[in-house]
């Protein structure tokens, strides 16, 4: 069964297993380490600026948007656990 | 306006210059340097992200570096996939995993030694045997060079650091001195890059060596690479612990607050970075059409500095900007950089900060500055470089 990945955020969150993902702006230095990592959640604005696309990304890109929060440089990437 | 960034006078205390050309506007012409000057953060962020139209061809950077140096590199896909081969080992995780319980012997053994002069009462000073050898014992440790080579690259890079104060001249002897070291530093290390391409080890050459990257690069690129990673990762960092130990003497509220606790030792760092950084002047040069900058209109081949030390006190960013407050909501500030060139070492840095400062605090908590400090003739990468302190 394939679905959007806010449906699968809303269905994770319901089941208490999905991860919600920000980035501080104020703290971002647009390394874009969170892109290269997983372009699928994180996307650049045209000042470098980082941002979740996937505010409730799917559960299979859980360990890259950890591995992302690891590797930013500037501890910009929040996770909470839903 | 006329700046002289080789005066003794603007090492030793750059702020009241610094508002100077504040006052004067967000990017202001330098005559004695013939370049602009640019104070306002939102430009600095703006230039460092404008990668291929402000470049560090024909600067410092690229006299000290090198044109295949990583800092250098404008094309955004060779850049990436140069720093790709480096970035896991420069990541948070991997760092306090492998790195941390070697920073923290590092700090015991080089303080050792000190704290029982310190006790029998002399004065000493602790930048040259303690903060300027830490980061290089550590960097020298990643790249995989053996213990009896520490000393030379402490030598060579500290030669490679007085070119930024040789003013472009290529009869002062500072330059000519940072000419023989690199070319000793670059001899050695392509020894060490055929070296390790027989006998690959986990360190950074190894992985820079036997990386996909290097399959297009030639020995000397390679070279140039870890020869600015040798050199970036303890000139700055050194001036950092340097500096922190001043700041934390002339403010001892904030020293007893992080005596007591130590889990805000990060933060107190970090603040340190934003008000008093040590790359104060980040080169770049305008490559390709003209284009307008804070009013100001950029030609072809214009120099220009970053004031990092002015942008990370713009008002239009950081409340009380000049304030030392360790208790503000830190917003990011330039001390590391931004974008595509973004320090690649600053995880690092802050974990060799946080374990050497908490380790110096614990074991020397009532020391006292105990003479004159000095920051030399070094603006561009600037931090104290004689410390002599007591225990109070």
């Amino acid at each position: 069964m394939d679905i959007d990945n806010r449906e699968t955020g809303q269905i994770q969150q319901k089941l208490g297993r999905g991860i919600r993902v920000r980035v501080d702006h104020g703290k971002c230095i647009a390394s874009g380490r969170c892109v290269s990592t997983v372009p699928e959640v994180f996307s650049q604005n045209e000042e470098g600026l980082a941002s979740a696309v996937e505010v409730h990304p799917k559960q299979c890109y859980r360990d890259l948007v950890y591995a992302a929060a690891d590797a930013c440089p500037a501890s910009a990437i929040m996770i909470d656990e839903d | 306006m006329n700046v002289d960034f080789f005066s003794r006078e603007i090492a030793n205390d750059p702020y009241p210059i610094l508002e100077e050309i504040r006052a004067r506007g967000p990017i202001v012409w330098n005559d004695l340097m013939k370049s602009w000057m640019v104070t306002s953060d939102a430009l600095c962020r703006k230039i460092m992200l404008g990668f291929s139209k402000f470049t560090l061809e024909n600067t410092i950077g690229e006299q000290m570096f090198g044109l295949d140096a990583i800092i250098c590199i404008k094309d955004k896909p060779r850049h990436d996939k140069l720093r790709a081969v480096w970035a896991v080992a420069f990541q948070r995780s991997t760092l306090e995993r492998r790195l941390g319980p070697m920073i923290l012997a590092c700090a015991e053994r080089l303080l050792a030694p000190l704290e029982e002069r310190l006790r029998a009462g002399e004065v000493v000073e602790v930048f040259r045997k303690f903060c300027r050898d830490l980061p290089a014992y550590v960097i020298a440790e990643m790249l995989g060079m053996p213990a009896d080579m520490r000393k030379s690259i402490v030598e060579w890079s500290d030669a490679m650091a007085e070119e930024a104060s040789a003013a472009g001249d290529p009869l002062a002897h500072q330059y000519i001195a940072s000419q023989n070291a690199k070319a000793a530093f670059a001899q050695y290390l392509e020894e060490q890059i055929r070296d390790r391409r027989g006998r690959p080890g986990d360190d950074l050459i190894s992985q820079l060596v036997i990386s996909e990257a290097a399959k297009t690069m030639t020995d000397g690129e390679i070279m140039q690479n870890c020869r600015q990673l040798l050199f970036a990762g303890n000139e700055t960092t050194a001036r950092w612990l340097s500096n922190s130990i001043v700041v934390l003497a002339r403010h001892p509220d904030v020293r007893r607050h992080v005596i007591e606790d130590p889990s805000r030792l990060p933060a107190v760092l970090e603040e340190i970075m934003r008000w008093d950084p040590n790359v104060q002047a980040d080169p770049r040069m305008t490559k390709g059409e003209s284009i307008e900058l804070g009013g100001v209109e950029l030609h072809d081949g214009q120099h220009i500095y970053l004031m990092i030390g002015a942008a990370n006190r713009d008002p239009a960013r950081h409340e009380r900007p000049a304030e030392f407050d360790i208790h503000r909501q830190q917003k990011g500030h330039l001390g590391f950089g931004f974008g595509l060139h973004n320090c690649l070492g600053q995880s690092l840095a802050r974990l060799e900060a946080a374990i050497t400062i908490g380790h110096f605090l614990k074991k020397c908590p009532t020391y006292e500055l105990a003479g004159e400090i000095d920051y030399a003739a070094s603006f561009l990468v600037r931090g104290p470089q004689t410390v002599p302190i007591a225990l109070g």
